[in-house]
């Protein structure tokens, strides 16, 4: 099986401006769950708008599933983001609009794929993912998602990034909102449910102590090379 | 939320911004008010007019300007400035081409409604609307001097009955303003409501007319003639015959001719209003666009939130001219419909304050024109935050904007 994401030779820079961020080499095979430890302003939310294909890199390869997303046009991209991949922010994760469960199900609106996966309106599975995600599932259906705490809507965009089954889930520094005993929990069940479903996690994080529960931890400053170059053009 | 994702956020996302969305309706909905009230209001009357006196050829009349020949004989509105002579109105009747021709005499009134002298071809030969006589709803025409035949309105608004006695005065004014010698009326006939100035005159024949001033029918002047011509291409003709006239300076007027003549003058305002309540209209736009820049960057969040889920550039750029389309759609919508509840609640006054009869006001062609320009007109407002969201997203990537 192909791995679930393979970076070769990335460089990646803002038009105009020397390179920003640029990695050598980074496998993560199907189903494994990479801590990706990075300071702030390392480039960990560039990398992940290279892996959802958003943003394009100059040189090198981004392969996801297999995927060379270079090969894709910006229609394409955002097709295979939407039917393979699931995004997790620090916060402002949830539509103020939408109820919990309309924004669970946002994961899978834009993509047929994993439409085909849920069954029906895929309200059940929504319910069911809430529960296991350790939220009170009725409650939650009743609730607008501006009167949820910021762990609870963490624990939303996790059952959102998890339904219809996509192969890799891109977390961006999720628990960075959350308070110790918060952080733990959204972890545990986290991890329980990536483990469930199969899919690679790729944790963002710059707090080094979660590092642990994870089956591989990568370092960005050491898969890097030193690009840390500021828009003033003085390296920092 | 299934198979339309985009109607369904946007429809989602406006609910929840409800207040500033109903301001924005709201603004659009006047505006398209304004716009389709004027527009239906010009309309309406400029029908209503020209309802107003069908197949009679020719108005002839005292030389003067066109349009006041008109607005007097046929609105009623103001007074011919001179007479036709009795001898000319026999040369004329007597003329080949005149198949028919009705006397007017106008200039006398009673408690404010105008009062014509005129003859049985009256009720014989005036049409209006699409060809319609004058019918009564009681009673009879006048036969005797002191018979009295009242418009559908003049009855109404002063409570004549059949057999009502009243008295005729001299002159424009109230009753008791240059009063003159009284003449002793009765009420014989009443008419069906025409929607024309017609329900607002009293008939009574030329003798009476000829009495009340002091003279004999046969020699009494007349203010004018309506025509109805035997041979229509001879129409030219006969207005020139007319208007080179060796006895006296008369003038015939064609009434479809005068009444262009009149839109022409009356067109250039209407056309000034209309375009200053379509400028309304896009300051509606203006002030909507507005507040969709005021709310981007609240929306920035959202955005990334899409594009996370895998709404591509367009859709999120679509998705910001759906919600101001679906705004503009709703804001003409109920323009619009403003608009007939307006008419429908106004129309009864201004025909009872003004005699002013509205016709083809309901909805048509235009109003769906006007529907779709302002939704289109909306949709391209909508461009201007969708261009700017759809280029941030380029730049912007994943970043949430913690």
């Amino acid at each position: 099986m192909t791995p679930a994401l393979d970076l070769d030779s990335l460089v990646f820079g803002w038009p105009g401006a020397p390179p920003f961020l640029a990695i050598d080499q980074l496998q993560i095979e199907r189903g494994e769950r990479v801590f990706l430890q990075g300071a702030s302003g390392a480039g960990k939310s560039t990398l992940l708008g290279l892996i959802g294909g958003i943003l394009q890199p100059q040189t090198g390869h981004i392969r996801v599933l297999g995927q060379d997303m270079s090969a894709l046009s910006g229609r394409a991209r955002d097709r295979f983001r939407a039917d393979h991949l699931g995004v997790i922010f620090q916060m402002f994760n949830l539509l103020p609009f939408l109820g919990v469960v309309e924004n669970v199900k946002l994961g899978c609106q834009f993509s047929p794929v994993r439409r085909a996966r849920i069954s029906g309106d895929g309200r059940e599975e929504t319910l069911a993912l809430l529960e296991a995600l350790g939220l009170d599932a009725a409650d939650m259906a009743k609730r607008r998602v501006g009167e949820l705490s910021v762990g609870q809507q963490q624990r939303v965009a996790a059952a959102r990034a998890l339904l219809g089954g996509p192969e890799l889930i891109l977390a961006d520094e999720p628990t960075s909102a959350l308070d110790a005993a918060n952080r733990d929990q959204f972890l545990d069940v986290l991890l329980e449910q990536t483990g469930k479903s199969g899919a690679a996690l790729i944790f963002m994080s710059h707090d080094e102590a979660l590092a642990d529960r994870f089956d591989r931890r990568v370092g960005l400053e050491a898969i890097g090379k030193p690009a840390r170059v500021n828009p003033q053009g003085g390296a920092t | 939320m299934s198979r339309f994702p985009l109607l369904a956020l946007a429809l989602a996302s406006l609910r929840a911004r409800l207040g500033t969305v109903l301001l924005m309706v709201m603004t659009l909905a006047l505006s398209t008010l304004l716009f389709t009230g004027v527009a239906k209001l010009s309309d309406g009357m400029r029908a209503s007019f020209e309802a107003t006196l069908v197949e009679t050829d020719l108005i002839i009349g005292a030389r003067s300007a066109p349009v006041n020949l008109l607005l007097a004989t046929v609105f009623r509105i103001g007074d011919p400035p001179a007479n036709i002579s009795a001898r000319a109105v026999r040369q004329i009747g007597d003329l080949d081409e005149v198949a028919w021709s009705v006397p007017l005499s106008l200039g006398d009134n009673h408690r404010g409604f105008r009062v014509l002298g005129t003859n049985a071809d009256y009720f014989s030969y005036y049409r209006f609307g699409a060809g319609m006589p004058l019918l009564l709803a009681e009673g009879r025409q006048f036969a005797a001097a002191e018979d009295v035949v009242l418009g559908a309105e003049v009855a109404r608004d002063l409570g004549y009955a059949l057999g009502t006695e009243l008295s005729l005065t001299h002159g424009l004014g109230q009753a008791g303003i240059s009063d003159h010698d009284e003449h002793a009326f009765r009420v014989v006939g009443i008419l069906r409501p025409t929607g024309t100035p017609v329900d607002r005159t009293l008939h009574v024949s030329l003798v009476a007319m000829a009495e009340i001033h002091g003279q004999i029918a046969e020699d009494a002047s007349v203010s004018a003639l309506l025509i109805g011509l035997a041979n229509k291409p001879s129409i030219l003709r006969l207005k020139r015959r007319i208007d080179t006239w060796p006895d006296e300076a008369l003038l015939a007027i064609l009434p479809g001719q005068a009444l262009g003549e009149l839109w022409a003058v009356t067109g250039l305002a209407e056309r000034a209003l209309l375009g200053i309540s379509g400028f309304v209209i896009i300051v509606g736009l203006m002030s909507a666009l507005t507040s969709l820049l005021t709310g981007l960057a609240a929306r920035r969040r959202e955005v990334a939130v899409l594009r996370a889920v895998g709404a591509g550039p367009l859709q999120i750029g679509g998705l910001l001219v759906l919600e101001t389309t679906l705004i503009g759609f709703a804001g003409a919508i109920i323009g619009i419909g403003l608009t007939q509840v307006g008419l429908w609640l106004a129309g009864p006054m201004l025909q009872l304050r003004w005699g002013l009869g509205l016709l083809g006001t309901g909805l048509g062609m235009f109003d769906v024109y006007v529907l779709a320009g302002v939704t289109m007109a909306a949709a391209l407002v909508g461009l201007v935050p969708a261009c700017i969201a759809y280029r941030r997203t380029l730049m912007d990537g994943l970043d949430i904007g913690v």
